[in-house]
């Protein structure tokens, strides 16, 4: 994956997305479930009867989810139902308990550390909600910071993080620290982050929620529209229904399992 | 790259990380420059240890044919002189042909009526009157002795050229080949090196110490950039290695900054006489070497502090997680203390010597105790102080405490080896020093004691007696030498536990002179006379052995004969009250001991009690310089601590004034988490210290010495650096009051 942006070769709108598949119900086995060890055709990131405990609390009680390539999904739930944790788990962030993720064709959940961070660096790229940029390091240091620590040369790092930047309106801001960016210019340099290596997979976890409604809206309309130039799956975990709106297809998790809300209608 | 990156956070972080930086730079380069000191005047010692002692020379008596012409020999007579209370170390030398031994420091030996002087001794030759000291050194100032020679700038010494018939007829004059080159065989040489030994184990703890809090500031600021940095993919190596270098540019700099810090206060530290004389300036400087090691010693320790400190840190993409939840410290943390305790003056208690093996363990135990107890203690402090608060400053202090009692300990560490070292070491000088004074119930404080090298013979022996006991005033018990060929009763009798007996009863004294002596003992009921092991008593320079071995004349001594004519007297004790009297008893004595060889001044048990004294004051002061600097590095390192917890806290603290809290209350809480473990762990400490002084005090079996507390200079010195310790947390609390301005809360 290169990392020019890659928006001029390519153009992934909502209308030739992958159609959504529907999502069983988590523990529900039913006719084509998936075959334990091997992965769903088609998926490029999947979870499999995914159980994940904070001590004794259960967050996640088999979870499934598989989702297409180039689909923006929005995982919704109310607080506590652990729609983060289970990003985290397909981020490769989290190691479930119980169950499988699979990446691209591979288990993700058995990587050694060493290579989910490899995974994170050049396959994922992470919009949260804050906390996720290094305050001390400028715009630019920060969106080249996946590259500089993928080995990738300097110079030519920062040509990419700069190219970025220009892309997502922010060209005059590429000294500046984090800190002395609004919350909306410091989404922006993290959905540049998000982007720099071409990922194939972005996991945004509220990522508007700290934003006024505007500007969550503008972060989410350059999101979205950059993830469909690129190509990029997109994992939203939102409570915003607005944000939700943006997705190829929503489920939710509630009580750690997921489920469709649209299982039996006709799909959108 | 990742190195880069590191380096890329450290400098150009922006104000925050630049602000952190300097702490650290500062915090270490304060450590740096005691260390650099430390080691620098050790090297000075080293210097002036293991220069060549000429006074050490020895040489056959000059008897009436070492004047005639003796190739590559001298006469030498060297001898002390004293000016206003300062010694003067004075040779006179006579050659006494060609190929003369070289003397350090002089190009050669003064040829008679020439002679070369200390250049202090030159400074006070020209500022005093001649008749009250130029007119010492009859002759002609042919210049200076060089440094060689010499222990310090501000030593006197003289070297002066005599004729041999001159030398020939001076008391002590000994005819030498060789000057002696080796360095003089002290045993004060190695109570400096144990107490520079002491200095290192002290500073060494609370330099660690202040490296690790310095890689510890801000640490939850900075595990946050490192779980942003694995989000992107950086792998727990590549964390790694950024908080490392991290470490390592801040204390590189420190360092740096330190030996800049050490060349300012070299000057002045060259004033330092920590063994009572100056060194010279040019000595008091660390090795290349050593700042070699210092220049990469030190961020290497910093690299492994930081790696150390993230060890119980999980730092995931999403942030740091503790590995392990911080346990309450156990009790059996505490044990190593009473253990080393118990090690250290078990063979005390049971009634055997202080084991120096055994001792030294027991010292590292206590050491190790203290280190790995306060935590235990400062959370029991903690949890009795929560149990009953007194508001909400002292209950949010001691639930932190209690919730970490390890950090809240870490800060004043430090400070508590500098206060047990100091103590311990300043519980056992007063009272060895008053112990030396008051052997023999302080009765033998007027008696000069004078020993012969071969006994005098005994028309000799007559003749001094016969002058001392002409004087009024004196009072004067003659030891004999009985010889090896005189039998004694067989089997002999026992004297005390380890002597030899044959070896050792060699004197005799007579029982009626004896008895003018109390202190010394008794003779067997009926015995004209007894055999004895006097010459301990003579020989001796140290008073609590002295005392030990008193008394030296038992009832189960062997009886010896009434008449002692035809004996040899191989010592004498004179007592004289009258200060004239004694000088000319002195007089009188220095005469018949040159006779013999012996190069002693008769002395009093007094000034011998003096000479050492002084020795263990300079150990006094040499072990309160170690604390001074040890709690200069822990006071930088309690800074570094309050500030650093200062800036981790920010947010909760500026939320508690948002919510209305004072921030009395605050600095208050700040002043309570720090003061809490500083003052428990400083009594321990003192406690510890005079539990090791109390044992060494009894193993040195110091008799009729009276309960010696240490010193108003430790006083100062401890209390002193305890208060600028606390001092240090007050100073730190407007920073609290600006950081938490809720004006300023910002925090996403």
């Amino acid at each position: 994956m290169n990392g020019t942006p890659r928006g001029q070769e390519t153009t992934v709108t909502p209308g030739n997305a992958p159609a959504p598949r529907s999502t069983p119900v988590s523990g529900d086995p039913v006719p084509g479930d998936p075959v334990p060890g091997v992965p769903v055709p088609g998926a490029v990131i999947e979870a499999r009867g995914v159980t994940r405990s904070y001590g004794s609390t259960p967050a996640l009680r088999g979870a499934s989810l598989s989702v297409a390539p180039g689909e923006i999904l929005a995982v919704m739930g109310p607080s506590g139902s652990g729609k983060s944790t289970l990003l985290h788990c397909l981020a490769g962030i989290f190691t479930p308990d119980e169950g499988e993720v699979w990446f691209d064709g591979g288990r993700l959940d058995t990587l050694a550390d060493a290579r989910r961070s490899e995974l994170r660096r050049t396959a994922f790229g992470f919009v949260f909600q804050f906390g996720q940029l290094v305050p001390e390091l400028t715009a630019a240091d920060n969106v080249a910071l996946p590259l500089l620590l993928g080995r990738v040369r300097r110079r030519a790092a920062y040509e990419r993080a700069h190219a970025w930047l220009d892309r997502l309106e922010l060209a005059g801001l590429r000294e500046r620290r984090t800190g002395e960016l609004s919350g909306g210019q410091a989404q922006r340099v993290a959905l540049a982050r998000a982007l720099v290596t071409g990922p194939k997979v972005i996991f945004a976890d509220e990522p508007t929620g700290s934003l006024d409604s505007l500007t969550g809206e503008r972060v989410m309309e350059l999101l979205v529209g950059l993830a469909r130039q690129e190509g990029t799956t997109v994992i939203v975990v939102t409570h915003d229904a607005r944000v939700a709106a943006c997705a190829d297809r929503e489920v939710v998790v509630r009580d750690g399992r997921v489920t469709d809300p649209y299982a039996g209608r006709v799909p959108r | 790259m990742t190195v880069r990156l590191g380096l890329r956070l450290a400098l150009r972080g922006g104000r925050e990380a630049a602000v952190r930086l300097a702490l650290v730079a500062a915090a270490v380069a304060a450590g740096v420059a005691v260390l650099l000191s430390t080691l620098s005047l050790f090297n000075a010692f080293q210097d002036v240890a293991g220069r060549p002692c000429w006074e050490c020379t020895t040489g056959p008596a000059a008897g009436g044919r070492a004047i005639g012409a003796a190739p590559g020999a001298v006469l030498w007579n060297y001898r002390e002189d004293v000016y206003a209370g300062r010694t003067i170390k004075r040779l006179d030398v006579a050659v006494l042909g060609p190929g003369a031994p070289a003397f350090p420091g002089l190009a050669a030996l003064p040829a008679a009526g020439r002679y070369h002087v200390s250049p202090a001794l030159a400074e006070l030759l020209d500022t005093v009157p001649s008749a009250q000291l130029g007119d010492r050194f009859p002759g002609v100032r042919a210049g200076l002795i060089g440094r060689a020679a010499l222990s310090g700038p501000d030593e006197l010494a003289a070297v002066a050229g005599r004729t041999p018939q001159e030398l020939a007829g001076m008391a002590g004059t000994v005819q030498v080949r060789a000057v002696s080159a080796g360095p003089a065989a002290g045993d004060t040489t190695a109570l400096y090196r144990h107490g520079f030994a002491l200095a290192g184990i002290g500073l060494l703890v609370p330099l660690l110490v202040l490296i690790g809090n310095a890689t510890r500031l801000a640490a939850a600021r900075r595990e946050a950039r490192f779980a942003a940095i694995r989000l992107v993919g950086a792998t727990s190596r590549q964390v790694n290695v950024i908080a490392a270098t991290e470490a390592a540019l801040g204390a590189l700099l420190g360092a740096a900054g330190g030996i800049v810090l050490f060349q300012a206060v070299r000057p002045a530290l060259a004033n330092v006489a920590i063994t009572g004389e100056r060194f010279f300036p040019s000595t008091v400087a660390p090795s290349a070497l050593q700042y070699a090691a210092v220049l990469a010693g030190v961020p290497l320790a910093a690299a492994l502090a930081a790696l150390w400190s993230l060890r119980r840190v999980r730092i995931s993409p999403l942030g740091a997680a503790r590995r392990a939840p911080a346990s309450a410290p156990r009790w059996w943390r505490v044990l190593p203390l009473p253990a080393g305790l118990v090690l250290f003056a078990g063979p005390v208690f049971w009634g055997d010597d202080l084991d120096p093996v055994l001792g030294d363990a027991g010292l590292a135990l206590v050491m190790l105790g203290l280190i790995t107890g306060g935590p235990w203690l400062t959370w029991r402090a903690a949890r009795l102080v929560a149990r009953r608060p007194r508001g909400a400053a002292s209950l949010l202090a001691a639930q932190r405490l209690a919730a970490d009692p390890k950090a809240g300990f870490r800060a004043v560490s430090g400070i508590v080896l500098a206060v047990f070292l100091g103590t311990a070491v300043a519980g056992i000088v007063p009272a060895v020093v008053s112990g030396q004074l008051a052997a023999g119930g302080g009765t033998l404080n007027d008696v000069l004691r004078a020993s012969f090298e071969r006994p005098l013979p005994p028309d000799a022996s007559a003749e001094l007696l016969a002058g001392l006991r002409a004087r009024p005033g004196l009072t004067v018990l003659p030891v004999y030498d009985r010889g090896l060929a005189v039998e004694l009763p067989i089997p002999p009798p026992a004297c005390y536990p380890g002597c030899k007996v044959d070896a050792m009863l060699r004197d005799v004294v007579v029982c009626r002179d004896l008895a003018r002596f109390p202190a010394l003992g008794g003779c067997p009921a009926g015995a004209p006379a007894v055999a004895t092991a006097f010459r301990r008593l003579l020989g001796i320079d140290n008073m609590l052995s002295i005392a030990r071995d008193l008394p030296i004349v038992a009832t189960n001594n062997p009886a010896f004969r009434d008449d002692v004519t035809g004996l040899g007297l191989s010592g004498v004790l004179v007592r004289a009250g009258d200060a004239a009297a004694r000088e000319e008893v002195r007089t009188l004595l220095a005469g018949y001991l040159a006779r013999t060889g012996s190069a002693d001044l008769p002395q009093t048990f007094a000034e011998v009690a003096e000479a050492r004294a002084v020795l263990l004051r300079q150990a006094e002061r040499v072990a309160l310089a170690v604390v001074v600097v040890t709690l200069v590095v822990a006071g930088c390192g309690l800074l570094v601590s309050v500030a650093g917890g200062l800036v981790e806290r920010r947010r909760p603290f500026t939320l508690l004034r948002l919510s209305g809290t004072p921030a009395r209350t605050l600095s208050r809480v700040v002043l309570l988490e720090t003061a809490v473990p500083l003052v428990v762990a400083a009594v321990l400490a003192a406690a510890a210290g005079l539990g090791v002084a109390g044992p060494a005090v009894d193993a040195l079996a110091i008799r009729n010495a009276p309960t010696a507390l240490p010193g108003p200079a430790y006083f100062l010195t401890a209390g002193g650096g305890l208060a600028a310790a606390l001092l240090v947390i007050v100073a730190a609390l407007p920073l609290l009051k600006r950081m938490t301005a809720p004006d300023d809360a910002r925090f996403e």
